[in-house]
């Protein structure tokens, strides 16, 4: 099958009568942004929503990339062209330029929002990992108002996320803290792939002790990986190459692949480490500012 | 880059603008898939989701009933023709007939009034299927237990060319074996041996168009509009099938979406046919990327090879077995496989060569040309052993060459047949490995390579063409060539320009319409500018000659002192427009002057092409790549490729066409695999089948256009456009084996590379394939 099934098609003309609509219509109404997520879903059959909802209009209220101060806000339909060209963003969290660079291609890249990426839910997307890693926070809107979860709380399962029927993903929010360097290390089998596993991980440096540290992982588990033990392996501790390599080790053995037409288990597994493990040394470097 | 350019020539040797880019860019050019017929109706097929199976019945009642629906075809609607063809071997039906062999073979084909109720029709068709035991691989399909894919005795197509066919054994369809010297004897005593198995993916030639057709069947003539490379070869076997003179089937091919050799041959042509003729109407059928998938590709192949030398690295001997999987019917597999036989010595001297190759029946889609087949086939294994023989001796791998390969006139063929060498080979290897600096220091993760060989090009060197000046001196060049994206349409302009002097902007190259068109055989196998183009400049210098002939009896001088320039006839001041001449001609504003132009292997001016084959295409690369050991991803730094074509025609044409065979070489070394599940194509998609982005290119890429005007063409100019493809994987695994990463099989995914040094640096594990 190469044609959706037929459904209903609304522009919605403001996020209150989005939501409106998305809370009139219940499960049978998915919002469409980019569509590059969802059209492929809806050609293979693999989703068949009676109505679409879309948001393309609503770039005044809904595609930015603001410092509020403490906090960088992105709104959900701001696309990936605007993510990687970014100053604001390449100056706190280089990690999304990164990342952005080998996300796709231009014409995925000039549609594709970071809304739609977040709520595909697919455990080999990119941005779910630089989210993770930087402690990004979802704000999702109801008909009741709004809620704000991190992004361990927003995965819920693969293709599965925190939205409710009725909600709509309106914002991510990255908290500022100083010391801050970031960076996305990707495999892939060619340019504009999916990653066969990909490592984000973004680092606070104070004193040159580790404060803090985020590491998400792409297409080495059910869901994006948050790997949590790595990340306490590292905490307060000064950052080093045999720390990072330690740090690999762990992300090897705490990530969960599945096999699939990228790559087997034990590379992936393989990879998860070596990615780690550069990733963070970058990131590192960044945060100590010895590499650009 | 150029090395030496000809010159002498106002059209020849410049690099003009694509006559149909400016319609391309505009959306303006029509391509099979644009085009409507009147009372036209759509084709889809039912495709069978079993390799092998039994057909026990199919019930079409339910679909024949549904509205919009006009035909439904199935196999006892052919009982009336002999079904079955193939060029090579008759060895497939139109439609499946009471067995299926592949998963995606046509089993049921449905007309109707849009594509979506054709589609919906497909569905209600009921077929039940017993399946029979699964012969996927070649080493099922060699297991003498294995069930026979084909019985009874071969059938010989129309255009296999290649003398006795011989007899089926088993599943191997064709045999193919070169034999010189004492193979035994000459490497008993060599100081290096080198000896390995390697295995090659099946790949697909993707091409942006896929398999198009449109076909009006009637009693007395069948009208077809495709997507086809060698429309002249389809017209007579759709003649042969549906029992109608050659005349009677009319087939015209507009612009073609790229074609690779996907589109060589016979594909979707007579399933089309036959919907008509149930249908009683137009039928339109194109396929979807997945069905093209499973309409034509490239052989996978697996291979043992072994090579020795003596201590100072002259070589001694070479031995190669291999085989080829064709898929359930052989399509263009016998050709494939002689190729891949004469590839394989490699462009050397051999004191002995044995090999032997084989050609092999299974249960997966039917495998054809694709550009550079054969020599991509065996080129990287065949180099690679060189390179490792070199290793071992000591010695540089260019000096390896220098001291081994055959230089011009010497034989190619090991037995010494067929046509002597027809390059500098040693001049070729030389610029491509300096390109990529071969010289320079380099860093421990960083190898380079550099590979040679031939392909056997030409086909059958059959061409004509016709070339019509007009009463106002417009002129129109009448050729069968393929227009695909390659360029044919403004080479053939400039050369017909050149003869006739005049500006290439007034030649029109029109697409074939075989009603017309005068015959050529095919395009592929970098032929068309070579003979084609033979068939152009003959014919467009016999119109040059009637123009001079009425010339000198306008100003009665001898014909050589009249001169044809900028659309004018001149003889010393005095000048007269080509229209005036045609005027003068006829006596009247009418007329036209209209000459043929022929290329055939014997006689004439054309005489060397019975040696066979017409030229030895050069296949020649130079690679630096840079290995990242941890995550076994390798990095392409920098790349030359060499087009030797005698004399570029156009110069700029030349360097795209070797840069797109680089493309596919590239893809086919690095990212390209058929992914098969018990007979199944899994990845039979554009986001899992992996041809190669721009942003995958290389750094540095050079392409080096040679022009010693050396090649039997007109101007001394050869084809190109398909060596560097086989060149490319060649230098690419030698740059890795340089890199310390020897690779005995494609492609080098970075799971691959990286298992490959986890076996390296454990050597107490076999070096298995992986
Ligand atoms: C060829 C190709 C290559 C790709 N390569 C990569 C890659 O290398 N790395 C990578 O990470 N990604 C890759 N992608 C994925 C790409 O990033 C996503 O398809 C895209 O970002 C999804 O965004 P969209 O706006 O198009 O979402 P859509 O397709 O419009 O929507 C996707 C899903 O999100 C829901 N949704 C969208 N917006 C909202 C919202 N505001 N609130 C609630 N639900 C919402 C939709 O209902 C739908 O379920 C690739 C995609 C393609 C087509």
């Amino acid at each position: 099958m190469q044609t959706p099934a037929s459904f209903d098609y609304e522009r919605a003309t403001s996020v209150e009568g989005a939501i409106a609509s998305l809370a009139r219509l219940g499960p049978e109404a998915r919002v469409i942004a980019g569509g590059h997520s969802l059209l492929p879903m809806m050609k293979l059959r693999l989703a068949q929503p009676e109505h679409l909802i879309d948001i393309n209009d609503l770039e005044a209220e809904l595609s930015y990339i603001r410092d509020e101060g403490g906090e960088i806000a992105i709104g959900a339909l701001t696309r990936h062209v605007d993510l990687l060209k970014s100053e604001l963003l390449a100056q706190h969290f280089p990690v999304f330029r990164d990342a952005e660079e080998v996300i796709a291609d231009p014409v995925v890249r000039n549609r594709g929002t970071i809304g739609g990426s977040l709520c595909q839910a697919d455990p080999a997307e990119d941005l779910s990992a630089v989210c993770t890693a930087v402690k990004a926070k979802a704000v999702i809107r109801g008909t009741d108002g709004q809620r704000v979860v991190p992004m361990d709380e927003f995965h819920v399962a693969p293709y599965m996320t925190a939205v409710n029927d009725g909600e709509l993903l309106t914002e991510i929010r990255l908290p500022l803290f100083p010391g801050a360097g970031s960076a996305h290390e990707k495999v892939e089998r060619r340019a504009g792939d999916w990653a066969i596993a990909a490592a984000s991980a973004a680092v606070w440096v104070d004193r040159s002790t580790i404060h803090d540290v985020g590491i998400g992982l792409s297409a080495v588990g059910l869901t994006t990986v948050h790997l949590k033990r790595a990340e306490e392996l590292l905490r307060g501790k000064p950052p080093s190459e045999e720390l990072f390599q330690q740090a690999g080790q762990v992300a090897s053995e705490d990530c969960s692949p599945m096999a699939d037409g990228r790559g087997p288990v034990d590379y992936k597994r393989h990879l998860a480490g070596v990615l780690t493990k550069r990733a963070l040394s970058r990131a590192t470097a960044r945060a100590l500012k010895q590499e650009a | 880059m150029t090395v030496v350019t000809g010159t002498g020539t106002r059209e020849v040797g410049r690099s003009r603008t694509r006559l149909d880019a400016r319609e391309k860019l505009r959306g303006e050019a029509m391509f099979t898939g644009d085009m409507e017929v009147p009372g036209m109706l759509y084709g889809r097929v039912l495709r069978s989701q079993h390799p092998h199976a039994e057909i026990v019945s199919i019930n079409t009642s339910a679909a024949e009933r549904m509205p919009g629906v006009a035909a439904v075809l199935v196999g006892r609607d052919l009982l009336d023709i002999d079904p079955y063809y193939g060029h090579a071997i008759k060895d497939r039906p139109i439609i499946a007939i009471e067995r299926v062999r592949f998963s995606g073979e046509p089993v049921a084909a449905v007309a109707a009034e849009d594509e979506a109720t054709a589609e919906a029709a497909l569905a209600a068709i009921e077929v039940v299927y017993e399946e029979l035991p699964l012969v996927d691989t070649i080493d099922k399909a060699l297991d003498p237990a294995a069930p026979l894919l084909h019985e009874g005795p071969i059938r010989p197509g129309l255009f296999h060319g290649l003398g006795n066919l011989g007899e089926r054994d088993g599943n191997i369809g064709y045999r193919y074996r070169l034999d010189s010297g004492d193979v035994a004897g000459e490497s008993a005593g060599a100081a290096f041996v080198t000896e390995g198995e390697y295995l090659f993916p099946a790949v697909y030639q993707y091409a942006m168009e896929t398999h198009s057709v449109i076909a009006d069947w009637k009693p007395n003539e069948i009208a077809i509009w495709a997507s086809c490379q060698h429309p002249f070869l389809v017209q007579a076997e759709i003649a042969d099938l549906f029992g109608l003179p050659i005349g009677a089937v009319r087939i015209q091919v507009p612009y073609l979406g790229g074609g690779f050799g996907s589109k060589s041959y016979t594909k979707m042509e007579p399933l089309t046919v036959a919907l008509s003729r149930k249908a009683r109407a137009p039928v339109k059928i194109v396929n979807r990327v997945d069905e093209s998938m499973v309409t034509s590709r490239r052989h996978g192949m697996r291979c043992w090879m072994r090579t020795t030398a003596d201590a100072d690295g002259t070589l001694l001997t070479r031995e190669s077995r291999f085989w080829l999987d064709t898929g359930a019917y052989m399509d263009n597999g016998p050709r494939v496989t002689a190729t891949a036989a004469d590839s394989a010595p490699g462009p050397y001297r051999w004191r002995a060569v044995h090999i032997d190759a084989m050609c092999v029946y299974c249960n997966t889609a039917p495998s054809g040309s694709y550009r550079a087949f054969g020599a991509t086939h065996l080129q990287w294994v065949a180099e690679s052993q060189l390179d490792e023989l070199a290793r071992k001796a000591g010695i540089d791998p260019l000096e390896m060459r220098r001291r081994n390969l055959l230089r011009p006139g010497e034989p190619v063929r090991p037995d010494g047949s067929g046509k002597p060498l027809d390059a500098d080979l040693i001049g070729d290897v030389e610029r491509a490995a300096a390109a990529v600096g071969w010289d320079e220091p380099k860093g421990p993760l960083v190898g380079r390579g550099v590979s040679v060989g031939l392909l056997a090009a030409g086909a059958h060197p059959v061409s004509r063409a016709s070339v019509r000046m007009r009463a106002d001196g417009s002129v129109e060049v009448s050729v069968g060539t393929t227009e695909m994206g390659q360029g044919p349409r403004t080479v053939m302009a400039q050369i017909a320009a050149e003869e006739l002097g005049c500006s290439s902007d007034r030649v029109r190259v029109l697409g074939a319409d075989t009603r017309f068109t005068p015959y050529d055989r095919s395009t592929g196998a970098s032929r068309s500018t070579t003979l084609a183009g033979k068939a152009v400049q003959n014919a467009a210098a016999a119109v040059a000659a009637k123009l001079r002939e009425t010339a000198c009896e306008v100003w009665d001088v001898a014909s050589e002192l009249i001169e044809l320039r900028d659309g004018k006839a001149a003889y010393g001041d005095l000048e007269m427009e080509f229209s005036e001449v045609i005027a003068k001609r006829f006596g009247f504003t009418g007329g036209e002057i209209i000459e043929g132009g022929e290329v055939r292997p014997m006689g004439g001016d054309t005489g060397s092409y019975a040696e066979g084959p017409v030229f030895w295409e050069v296949c020649v690369a130079a690679v630096e790549v840079e290995v990242d050991p941890e995550l076994g991803k390798v990095n392409v730094t920098r790349t030359a490729t060499v087009a030797d074509v005698g004399r570029a025609i156009n110069p700029l044409l030349v360097e795209r066409q070797d840069e797109g065979a680089f493309m596919q070489g590239y893809g086919n070394a690095m990212f390209e695999e058929m992914v098969y599940r018990d007979g199944e194509l899994i990845n039979d998609n554009l986001l899992e089948y992996r041809v190669p982005r721009i942003q995958d290119l290389p750094r540095q890429m050079t392409s080096i256009v040679v022009e010693n005007e050396d090649g039997p063409g007109p101007h001394g100019a050869k084809g190109c456009g398909e060596g560097a493809l086989a060149a490319v994987p060649a230098a690419i695994v030698n740059a890795l084996g340089d890199a310390g990463v020897p690779i005995t099989q494609l492609p080098l995914t970075p799971e691959r590379v990286w298992r490959r040094l986890q076996d390296l640096s454990e050597p107490q594990s076999t070096e298995e394939l992986t």
